[in-house]
C-alpha cells in the first residue's frame, strides 16, 4: 500500500474547510525559565561574563538580554546532584553562580548514577493506540503543557525533586567523591560548553559539592552568545586545552604512558580543524558532482608521498584514507574518533630509517569527510615520549610493499593491490563514504532480494506512530541492499544544531534522537539541515481531525516528524519486527564486520 | 551454517515429530475405539485457528511476541501439519455437498499458501532484474512521466522529414503503449513479448532515419525498456497482492464452512 507521510501537497482546499486558527509557535514561546525574575535577569546582565560582553554584536532580533531570559535559567542543586553525568549528550552550558561541584574523570558507578528511564505508556495504552482507526494523520494535542527541553527522559530513579524539578543524585556522594579523582570548580567557572558545542557525549561527571546555585544556558543560547568575541576566544581557548587532555588520555594507544609523557605530548600537540562545521548545507549540491570530483572538493588533512611529521589522531568526525590508483582515489576506510592516522610509517621509519633511502612518507592520503577536528603529535614527540611506551601488540602490521619512497612514488606494475584483509567489498565502503552513510547508527537497510514491497514495515510504523509512517521505502542502493529513508540516529545528528527551541534531542542512554512535539514549532531548520532527508515536515490535526492553521495568515501549522526507532516500545523498531522476511535490519553502519555478516547472511 | 538454514531445520525436525506424535496418538484413540475423527477434527480446527494468528499478530506489532519472521515460518511449518491433519480428517474420496466444498476451499487454501510462498521467496529477485525498486504509489507517476518524454521526442521527429517515420511509428505502434497499464493476464504471467516486439519494430524503421531520428530511435528504445520494466514491477506487485486477497478471502469462506460443518455435527451426532 505504498504509504507516503501527509506531506504539505495534500488537497489544501479541503483540508482548508475544517480549519482551525491558532497563534503561529515562534522563538522563544517556550523559555527555558518562564518563571525567570526581572531583578535575576538584571543581577546576571551586570555580572561576568555578561558584563563584559559587547551588546552590539547581538542582533535586534535577539539582543543579550533575550538570550538570558529566554536560552537560562538559574537552578538549585542539591550535595550530589549530578548536574551532568558522563556520556550524556551535551545540550546545555553551566556556570557556577554560587557554591562549587566536582567534575569526576573516571567512570561512575552505574548503579551510583542510575541511568534514567523514559516513561513507557502501558501495555493496554500502546495496544490501544496501534489499533485504533485514525480518519486523520498526525493528531496533536494542542492545550498540552510544552516542557521546556526536548527529547529529554523523565527522571524516574535516585530522583529528587528539587524547586519541582527532577534531580538525579547518588546516594553517597561523599563517599565516591573522596574516592575519585576530582576537581573542583568554584563561582564563576563555566563547564559543560564542550559537549554542548560540538553535540558530543561528555567526558566527565558533574557533582554538586554542597548546596549550588548554576546558571544553565543551553545550547541555542550558547551559540547566540559566541558572537560576542572575547566569549568566543575564551570558549575556542578551553575548546582546545580541554579536548585535548581528555582525549589524548582516552586514547588507547597511549594508555600505558606515564603521565609526565603524555603532558609532554599534550604541550606538542596541536588541534587543527578541517572542513565545514556546518557541512550538510554543501552537501546535497556537492552530491550531484562526479564521484571523483566529490572526493577533490574534500580537504586534504594528510597528502599521500609527503613527509610522515605527524601522528594524525581523529578527534571528531570522518575522514576517508584513499591512496592514487590510475587517474582517480580508492578508499580504503574511514576514520572516525580516537583512530590514528600515520603510525605505520612512523613505526617504519623508527625502525629502518637510518638512512634516507629507508625513509618512507605517507603511503595514503587522509581527507575530511564533512568536518573532522583532529589532533597532530609531531614525529619526535611521538619518538622520544609515545613509541617505547606503546606495546608490541598494539603497534600495527609492518608496511608490506611501500607506495612511496622518499625519493618519490613507487612505479610498480599494472595493479597495486593492498595486501591487507578487506572487511567489506571496497566499493561497498566508498558507497558508504560517498552517500555518509557512515554517520549512522541505526540505518535501515533493506535488503530488496528478500523484500517482496509487501509494506508490513510502512503499516508497522504507522500504527505506532499517529497513523503516519516516519520512512520511506526509497533511498540509495548499493547492489540489492536500499538504505531507506529513515532517520539513522547519526554519530554527527547536524538535524540538532539551529533547532531554536531545542525541540529535537538526543536521548543520553539510548542514543536515539527524538523530536518532542510539544516544542516543535515547524521552522524546518531540522529538515533542512539533514543531508539524508529522512526529516518530513508534516500538517498536524487536533484530536477531532480539523488541521491546525496559523491564526494570521491561516496557513497550516506544520511539525517535524521522523524516526524514533520506536522508543515508546520495549520491543525495539517496529519496521524490523514486522517484516515478515527477514528483509530489514536496523544496524549501525559503523561497524563494518557486523554490516557485512548480514548481507552476507542475506 | 546460517542462522535461517539451522532455524529451517529445527523447524522441519519439530513439525515431523508434531506428525509422529500425531499419529501415534491417533493409533492409541483408535486403539480404545475412541473418535478418532474428532480427535482429527479439533487437532486441525486448532491448527487452522494457530495459523489464523498471524494476521493478528501483524495487528498487534507493539506487544513482545516474537518478530513477524518467525511467525511466518511457524505459518509455513503448522500449514504442512495442518494439510496431513486433514488427509487424515477427511480421507478419500470425500463424501457430500458440504464435505466437499470444504475439501476443495482447503484445497485451495493450502495450494495457494505453497504458490505464495514460492512467488514470496522468487518474485523480489525477479523485480531487481527490471531495476531499481519503484515504490507502487509513484509507478503512475513514473509512468506518465515516461509517456511524455515519449511524446515529445515523437513530437520533435514529426517536425523534421529524415524522422517524420518515426513520429508515425510512434502513433501507430507505441503510443498505446506507452499510455496504458498492462493487462490482467500479464499480472499472471508477465512476459517480454511486446518488449522484443516493439524493440524489433524499431530496429526495423532505422535504416529510414537520419543520425538525428536514429539518436531519438535510441531514446524511445530506452523508453521502452524502461516502460516495460516498470509495467513489470508493477505486475510483480499487485500479483504479491491479489495473491494475499485471495489466501485470505478463502481462509474466511473456510471459517464459515468449518462452523456450519461443526454445527452439523453436534445437531446430528449419534448418541
Amino acid at each position: 500500500m505504498g504509504l507516503k507521510p501527509n506531506l504539505v501537497s495534500c488537497d489544501y482546499q479541503t483540508h482548508m474547510k475544517n480549519a482551525v486558527a491558532i497563534e503561529r509557535p515562534k522563538r522563544w514561546d517556550h523559555p527555558l525559565d518562564p518563571t525567570m525574575l526581572l531583578r535575576d535577569l538584571d543581577w546576571l546582565i551586570e555580572s561576568e561574563p555578561f558584563a563584559s560582553m559587547d551588546a552590539a554584536c547581538f542582533p535586534n532580533t535577539a539582543p543579550l538580554i533575550d538570550i538570558l531570559k529566554n536560552d537560562a535559567r538559574i537552578s538549585r542543586y542539591e550535595h550530589g546532584d549530578v548536574v551532568i553525568r558522563e556520556g550524556e549528550y551535551g545540550g546545555s552550558a553551566f556556570i557556577v553562580i554560587r557554591g562549587k561541584v566536582r567534575t569526576l574523570v573516571s567512570r561512575l558507578d552505574t548503579t551510583a548514577s542510575q541511568s534514567t528511564q523514559r516513561d513507557r505508556p502501558s501495555w493496554l495504552k500502546l495496544l490501544a493506540d496501534s489499533l485504533k482507526r485514525r480518519p486523520v494523520p498526525e493528531v496533536r494535542n494542542v492545550a498540552a503543557t510544552r516542557s521546556s527541553r526536548g527529547g529529554e527522559p523523565a527522571l524516574s530513579t535516585n530522583v529528587r525533586s528539587i524547586d519541582d524539578k527532577p534531580r538525579v543524585f547518588l546516594q553517597d556522594a561523599s563517599a565516591i567523591l573522596n574516592g575519585s579523582t576530582s576537581e573542583p570548580l568554584g563561582e564563576g567557572e563555566l563547564f559543560g560548553e564542550m559537549a554542548a558545542i560540538t553535540r558530543s557525549p561528555s567526558h566527565y561527571t558533574v557533582i554538586a559539592d554542597g548546596p549550588v546555585v548554576l546558571l544553565e544556558i543551553r545550547w541555542q543560547g550558547l551559540r547566540l552568545l559566541r558572537r560576542d568575541p572575547l566569549f568566543q576566544k575564551q570558549l575556542d581557548h578551553r575548546y582546545r586545552a580541554a579536548s585535548l587532555k581528555t582525549h589524548l588520555r582516552e586514547t588507547l594507544l597511549f594508555r600505558f604512558l606515564p603521565p609526565e609523557h603524555l603532558e609532554k605530548i599534550a604541550e606538542a600537540t596541536s588541534l587543527v580543524s578541517y572542513g565545514d562545521r556546518e557541512w550538510f548545507s554543501e552537501y546535497k549540491s556537492t552530491r550531484q558532482l562526479d564521484v571523483q570530483d566529490q572526493l577533490l572538493q574534500e580537504p586534504i588533512i594528510i597528502d599521500e608521498g609527503s613527509p610522515v611529521n605527524d601522528l594524525v589522531l581523529i578527534r571528531s568526525g570522518f575522514a576517508r584514507r584513499s591512496y592514487k590508483l590510475g587517474a582517480g582515489h580508492h578508499t580504503i576506510a574511514y576514520l572516525g574518533r580516537g583512530e590514528t592516522f600515520g603510525l605505520s610509517e612512523l613505526i617504519h621509519n623508527f625502525r629502518h630509517g637510518n638512512t634516507e633511502s629507508t625513509i618512507l612518507p605517507y603511503q595514503e592520503s587522509l581527507r575530511a569527510i564533512g568536518f573532522v577536528d583532529v589532533l597532530k603529535i609531531p614525529r619526535q614527540v611521538m619518538v622520544e615520549h609515545a613509541i617505547p611506551f606503546i606495546r608490541g601488540s598494539e603497534l600495527p602490521v609492518p608496511i608490506p610493499s611501500p607506495r612511496y619512497e622518499s625519493l618519490g612514488p613507487i612505479v610498480r606494475s599494472a595493479s597495486h593491490a593492498d595486501l591487507r584483509q578487506e572487511v567489506v567489498d571496497p566499493a561497498f565502503l566508498e558507497f558508504l563514504v560517498d552517500e555518509r552513510l557512515i554517520n549512522g547508527r541505526e540505518v535501515m537497510l533493506i535488503n530488496t532480494e528478500r523484500c517482496t514491497r509487501c509494506d508490513d514495515c510502512v503499516r508497522a510504523c504507522a500504527r505506532v506512530h499517529e497513523g503516519n509512517p516516519r520512512f520511506t521505502r526509497t533511498g540509495p542502493q548499493f547492489g540489492p541492499f536500499q538504505f531507506a529513508h529513515a532517520c539513522m540516529h547519526c554519530a554527527d545528528p547536524v538535524c540538532m544544531i539551529g533547532c531554536p527551541t531545542g525541540a529535537i534531542g538526543r536521548d543520553a542512554d539510548t542514543g536515539i534522537i527524538s523530536i518532542n512535539p510539544q516544542t516543535c514549532i515547524g521552522c524546518s531548520v531540522c529538515s533542512e539541515s539533514c543531508p539524508y532527508d529522512n526529516i518530513v515536515m508534516v500538517q498536524i490535526h487536533d484530536a477531532r481531525g480539523r488541521q491546525l492553521v496559523d491564526k494570521q495568515t491561516q496557513l497550516p501549522i506544520l511539525q517535524a516528524t521522523k524516526c524514533d526507532l520506536c522508543h515508546s516500545l520495549p520491543t525495539g523498531p517496529a519496521c524490523q519486527s514486522a517484516c515478515p522476511h527477514e528483509a530489514l535490519v536496523r544496524i549501525d553502519a559503523s561497524n563494518l564486520s557486523k554490516l557485512q555478516q548480514w548481507m552476507d547472511r542475506s | 551454517m546460517s542462522i535461517m538454514r539451522t532455524r529451517s531445520i529445527n523447524a522441519c525436525t519439530i513439525t515431523i515429530a508434531a506428525i509422529a506424535a500425531m499419529l501415534m496418538v491417533y493409533r492409541w484413540v483408535d486403539s480404545q475405539l475412541g473418535r478418532t475423527d474428532y480427535y482429527t477434527g479439533f487437532v486441525l480446527l486448532a491448527s487452522s485457528i494457530g495459523l489464523m494468528t498471524l494476521s493478528l499478530r501483524k495487528k498487534l506489532i507493539v506487544l513482545p511476541l516474537g518478530a513477524v519472521v518467525i511467525w511466518q515460518q511457524i505459518h509455513q511449518y503448522l500449514g504442512l501439519f495442518a494439510v496431513v491433519t486433514f488427509a487424515m480428517h477427511a480421507g478419500f474420496p470425500v463424501h457430500g455437498i458440504l464435505e466437499t466444498a470444504l475439501a476443495v476451499v482447503f484445497v485451495l487454501i493450502s495450494l495457494s499458501g505453497i504458490v505464495g510462498w514460492y512467488i514470496n521467496k522468487t518474485t523480489p529477485k525477479k523485480m531487481l532484474t527490471a531495476g531499481n525498486p519503484v515504490l507502487r504509489e509513484d509507478i503512475a507517476i513514473v509512468r506518465r512521466s515516461i509517456a511524455q518524454q515519449a511524446y515529445h521526442i515523437a513530437l520533435s521527429a514529426a517536425g523534421k522529414n529524415e524522422s517524420a517515420t518515426l513520429a508515425d511509428h510512434y502513433t501507430k505502434y507505441l503510443s498505446e503503449f506507452f499510455s496504458r497499464r498492462r493487462s490482467i493476464a500479464y499480472c499472471i504471467v508477465p512476459t517480454g513479448k511486446s518488449r522484443r516486439k516493439l524493440l524489433h519494430g524499431l530496429e526495423k524503421i532505422s535504416r529510414y532515419l537520419g543520425p538525428d531520428g536514429k539518436s531519438s530511435k535510441q531514446s524511445l528504445s530506452e523508453l521502452v525498456i524502461a516502460k516495460d520494466d516498470l509495467d513489470f514491477q508493477w505486475a510483480m506487485q499487485i500479483r504479491l497482492r491479489s495473491w494475499v486477497v485471495f489466501h485470505v478471502s478463502l481462509v474466511w469462506s473456510f471459517f464459515i464452512l468449518v462452523a456450519y460443518h461443526i454445527y452439523l455435527v453436534y445437531r446430528f451426532q449419534g448418541g
